[in-house]
Order: structure tokens, then C-alpha cells, then sequence
């Protein structure tokens, strides 16, 4: 379990996060997750408390690292063989190149040549290199194309468990939750939701822009999410529920609500205050 | 008219059809289908067949024939749209430049392009931009109205969504209607998303390693087991069979596939045994 206590880089505002088996982290990608994957690397110096915990023992960050495998945003495909892009791999993390290629059925061709899934299968190789007990998706599932989508998931669940491994899942597509043990909903640097129950407007805008099947020019009904305001909650500028209650809107735009629960969930929202209910 | 009279290239085998509607070109990474674009441009090299625009061979055109098509009659969003912006000129520019390259009036050609970035729900004060302060989805708007401006006869637009989120995607989707109902324009439309294909085409034709294994009028009728694992999402890695090409991935394989034709089957054009 990795367990993030009041951190605070760049646009990050006060996060706390405990990402432990399956844990995603949604929200449009921007200088909050990355800032969140430097903090977590140690790439940025940063103010608050990132831990790693491995069968409930807190072990010491550099350790951790070795222990941590990270699946890029973006594939690189250089025009190199897939044998010799994973050799350097296994001079870092140790195992053999020519087992896991066979064990993972990958084809010893240039990764220029590869389709999504395939390359895929390259960049998770090094998660059967030496002990992993972290595994990071960076936004992987918005760059590359919807079949590939459900096969790679599937994978990195598999190996999750193979491992006995933490997986943590950039998203930003809600289309995926369904496999999250856990949830969080960011933006604008902020733990907008915990919980799956999307009640946030934020993430209730997320979950309605996934395009479904439909009719010959039939439109989606959706409303745009552009950059977030650092005044109040950062979505408000957006929100059609504070726009629909003038009682909110002083509120929305100036102060940040603190998570409050609802039943199991966790919702940051004046909409869901006791006195804003109606 | 723009027709493909079985095109090939190195990844399209014998590629035939007549765009007379929106066509959506419905296939993976790995099928070939940015080809197709290519080969209206005349910027790919064709190893076999014809590239028909008003039953003239584009291919057999002068050079300043083609420039006459391209753009003005034939126009694409390639799917990294910052790859159709000159980073050092402002979004403005750009329009500038390709209104003066193609003989056009500047200052209306701009007037123009401002109307379309309206409808794509962009305000004019993008135009004082430059390229590299584009969001994704300012940067896939503009092309989108650079690809528009010249008012061609046919846009081509590759994989719409790369490089968005689903939000990004559904806005640029609802513009993309929006356009449609307001151009002249017929839309070809190639993406690796079926549920894209189903709001924006009239017809569809679905491509597997470069071969056409169906087409028809509504994804939400397909035959061809193919289409029917694309839209599952339950492909496996793509090998490409004798006969059919999908047979050496496909769960109803028979030596009978090797001998495959095209049939009929409901509305559809179907590239299957089953159906026989």
C-alpha cells in the first residue's frame, strides 16, 4: 500500500490517498497526476508524506523504487528490437530477457513495427523483472486504441495478482472503474470524490462524456470541463448544479468544502452539506 | 466524385469504394485506413488500382493539378493535429498561409475561419495563439476549421479522439454533428471507435489488416465475426489469414474460408463463409 498523508506539490492542494490493491485515480490528466507521479517516484521535493507499506510493514523509500514499476503514458517506440529495449531493464531489476519474451509471447520484432497491445506486452515486461510490489499506469488507456484497451487492463489485473502487487491506475475515463478496489476522483489538484458513486458534478460530468453507441448524428449531451479555478471548489466554473442554486453560489466560488461522508462515500461538495440540501 | 477503384498500397489490399455519402472507415491501428488519405492526397505511393477524383486519375494529374484538389476540393485532419500547425507561425498564419498558397482572398478566407471555429465552439481570440499554447482540444478544433475553411468537397479525418479524454472527445464529436448538418463537406471518417462511427457516418466499411471484411449502413447490424470482436472488444493479436483475413483469429475458422467472397447479408456486404 502506498499511503500519501497531506501532500502538497505544484497544484496539489493537501492530498491524502491510501492506494492500496487495485487502486484508481480519476480525473483529466494535468500537472496534478504528474505532479502526484513525481511525488510518489521521489522525482520532485514535495511537503507532506509519501509511504510505502508492504504487508503492512512500512519500508524505507529507496527501497520501495526497486520495488515500484511505472507503464509510461506514452509508449516510445524507437526503432529498436524488443530483446535489446529490455535488456537494460534486467541490468537494473535482474531475470532474463529471452524467458520473459517467451513467457509473455513476445515477438523479437522493432517496436516500430508493433501494434498497441503488443507494444504493451513490451513495457510490461518489466514487471516479471526481480520483486514488484507497486505498479503505475499513467494515463496508458487514453492513448491507445479502444480494442486494446480492455486486453491490457485485464493483463495488468492478472499480473497484480500474479505478483501479489498494489496496481494504481491513472484514468481518465470513468468507462474503466468498474475494476477499482478503490476510487478517487481528482482535479484542480483536489480529492474531489472517494468512493464509486459518482456524486460529485465533477465526476458525474466524467461518467456522462463516454461515447456510446448510437444513432446516425445523434448528439452527445455533455458540457465541456475546462481548466479548473484555484478559488473555491475548482469545478464551479462548470457546475450546472450550482448554477441551478443561487444559494450555492457565494459558497462554490469561494471556499473549498472538506470531504464530507455520505453513506460509504466521500464527496468534497457544498451540495451534499446538511444545510444546502433541499 | 471521389473513388477508389481497388487501391493498394503496402498496407491496403485492393481497397474499392465510391464516397457519394459520410463514410466511416471503422479499423485498428494496423489496417491501413490513414492509407486511404494518403492516397486522396496522392501522397502515398500506389502500387496497383486507381484514385478517382471526378473520374480523373489523381495519380496520372500534374503536379499543379493535385494542388488544385488538395485542400480545396479534398482536405484532412491527421490524427496529431499539431502536425498540420506551422510551430512558429500564430493559428492565424496558418489559415493565412494556406489561403495565399491556394489562391485564396486572405482576409475572407479568415472571416471564414473564424465562422468555423464559432461552430466548433472556439472563440476568435485563438487565432492569436501559437501552436505550442493549444490545448488538445483547441489544438484538434483548429484543424479541424483549417481543414474546413477552403469549403472542400470531401474531409478526411483520421482517428478524431487520439491525444483526448472522453470529454475532449464527445465535444469534439458534437461539433463534428454540428458540421456535418451545417457543410456541404462529405465526411470520411477513420477511427478505431465504433461508437464514433455510429453518431457521425451515413455508411460504414470495416478494414482488417488493409482488406474490407464488411460494409454497410448501421454498426449496430454487423456480420462479419470480425466487426462483431472489434465492437466486443475481444481481439486477439492480428494475423492475417489465407482467403479471409481474419480466419487465422477467428473462432468460426473452416478450410471452406480460404475461398471467401462477399455476400450479402441483411443491409450489409459481408467478407464471411458463415452467411453463405
Amino acid at each position: 500500500m502506498i499511503k500519501v498523508k497531506g501532500l502538497s506539490i505544484n497544484c496539489l492542494n493537501g492530498v491524502n490517498l491510501e492506494l492500496g490493491g487495485i487502486s484508481c485515480i480519476l480525473g483529466n490528466w494535468g500537472k496534478d497526476k504528474e505532479s502526484l507521479i513525481s511525488a510518489i517516484l521521489g522525482k520532485e521535493k514535495y511537503q507532506g508524506k509519501v509511504e510505502f507499506y508492504v504487508k503492512g510493514v512500512l519500508i524505507d523509500n529507496k527501497e520501495a523504487l526497486m520495488l515500484t514499476r511505472v507503464i509510461p503514458q506514452y509508449m516510445e517506440k524507437p526503432n529498436v528490437k524488443a530483446s535489446s529495449f529490455l535488456y537494460p531493464f534486467t541490468k537494473v531489476f535482474g531475470g532474463k530477457v529471452k524467458e520473459i519474451m517467451q513467457v509473455l509471447d513476445i515477438e523479437d520484432k522493432y517496436l516500430s513495427e508493433m501494434g498497441d497491445y503488443e507494444l504493451f506486452k513490451v513495457y510490461s515486461a518489466p514487471l516479471f523483472m526481480g520483486d514488484v510490489k507497486f505498479i503505475l499506469l499513467a494515463n496508458l488507456l487514453n492513448s491507445v486504441e479502444e480494442q486494446a484497451k480492455a486486453r491490457i487492463l485485464k493483463d495488468l489485473i492478472k499480473i497484480s495478482k500474479m505478483k501479489n502487487s498494489d496496481l494504481i491506475l491513472l484514468i481518465d475515463s470513468a468507462e474503466y472503474v468498474n475494476v477499482c478496489e478503490s476510487l478517487y476522483v481528482i482535479y484542480g489538484g483536489r480529492i474531489l470524490e472517494e468512493g464509486k458513486e459518482f456524486l460529485h458534478p465533477y465526476s458525474m460530468a466524467l461518467l456522462n462524456s463516454r461515447i456510446k453507441m448510437g444513432n446516425k448524428h445523434e448528439k452527445i449531451d455533455v458540457m465541456e470541463i475546462g481548466q479548473p479555478t484555484s478559488e473555491g471548489c475548482p469545478f464551479h466554473e462548470f457546475c450546472n448544479e450550482m448554477k441551478l442554486r443561487k444559494y450555492l453560489w457565494i459558497k462554490c466560488r469561494l471556499e473549498m468544502p472538506d470531504m464530507m461522508n455520505i453513506g460509504e462515500e466521500k464527496v468534497a461538495c457544498w451540495l451534499f452539506r446538511e444545510e444546502f440540501r433541499q | 466524385m471521389l473513388e477508389y477503384q481497388c487501391s493498394t498500397t503496402d498496407k491496403l489490399n485492393c481497397f474499392s469504394t465510391v464516397v457519394s455519402s459520410n463514410l466511416g472507415i471503422l479499423g485498428q491501428k494496423d489496417s491501413g485506413k490513414e492509407d486511404i488519405i494518403y492516397l486522396a492526397l496522392g501522397i502515398s505511393s500506389l502500387k496497383k488500382g486507381k484514385v478517382l477524383y471526378d473520374g480523373k486519375d489523381i495519380y496520372s494529374l500534374k503536379e499543379e493539378y493535385l494542388n488544385n484538389i488538395r485542400w480545396k476540393k479534398i482536405s484532412a485532419v491527421f490524427y496529431n493535429p499539431y502536425n498540420s500547425l506551422n510551430p512558429l507561425y500564430k493559428v492565424s498564419s496558418n489559415f493565412e498561409e494556406i489561403a495565399i498558397s491556394h489562391g485564396l482572398e486572405k482576409n475572407a478566407s479568415l472571416e471564414i475561419a473564424v465562422e468555423y471555429l464559432k461552430i466548433l465552439g472556439e472563440k476568435k481570440e485563438i487565432l492569436e495563439k501559437y501552436p505550442y499554447d493549444l490545448s488538445p482540444l483547441e489544438a484538434k478544433r483548429v484543424s479541424i476549421a483549417l481543414a474546413m475553411f477552403t469549403d472542400p468537397e470531401y474531409v478526411m479525418i483520421d482517428d478524431i479522439e487520439y491525444g483526448l479524454n472522453d470529454n475532449g472527445r464527445a465535444l469534439i464529436v458534437n461539433s463534428l454533428i454540428d458540421l456535418i448538418e451545417s457543410s456541404r463537406s462529405k465526411f470520411v471518417i477513420l477511427d478505431n471507435d465504433p461508437s464514433v462511427i455510429s453518431r457521425l457516418a451515413d455508411e460504414f466499411i470495416v478494414l482488417y489488416m488493409g482488406n474490407i471484411v464488411e460494409r454497410g449502413n448501421d454498426l449496430r447490424e454487423v456480420y462479419h465475426p470480425y466487426t462483431i470482436d472489434l465492437i466486443r472488444e475481444e481481439l486477439g493479436i492480428n494475423k492475417l489469414g489465407i482467403g479471409c483475413p481474419y480466419s487465422a483469429n477467428c473462432r468460426f475458422v473452416t478450410p471452406k474460408c480460404e475461398k471467401v467472397r462477399t455476400t450479402k447479408v441483411g443491409n450489409n456486404e459481408v467478407k464471411c463463409i458463415i452467411y453463405w
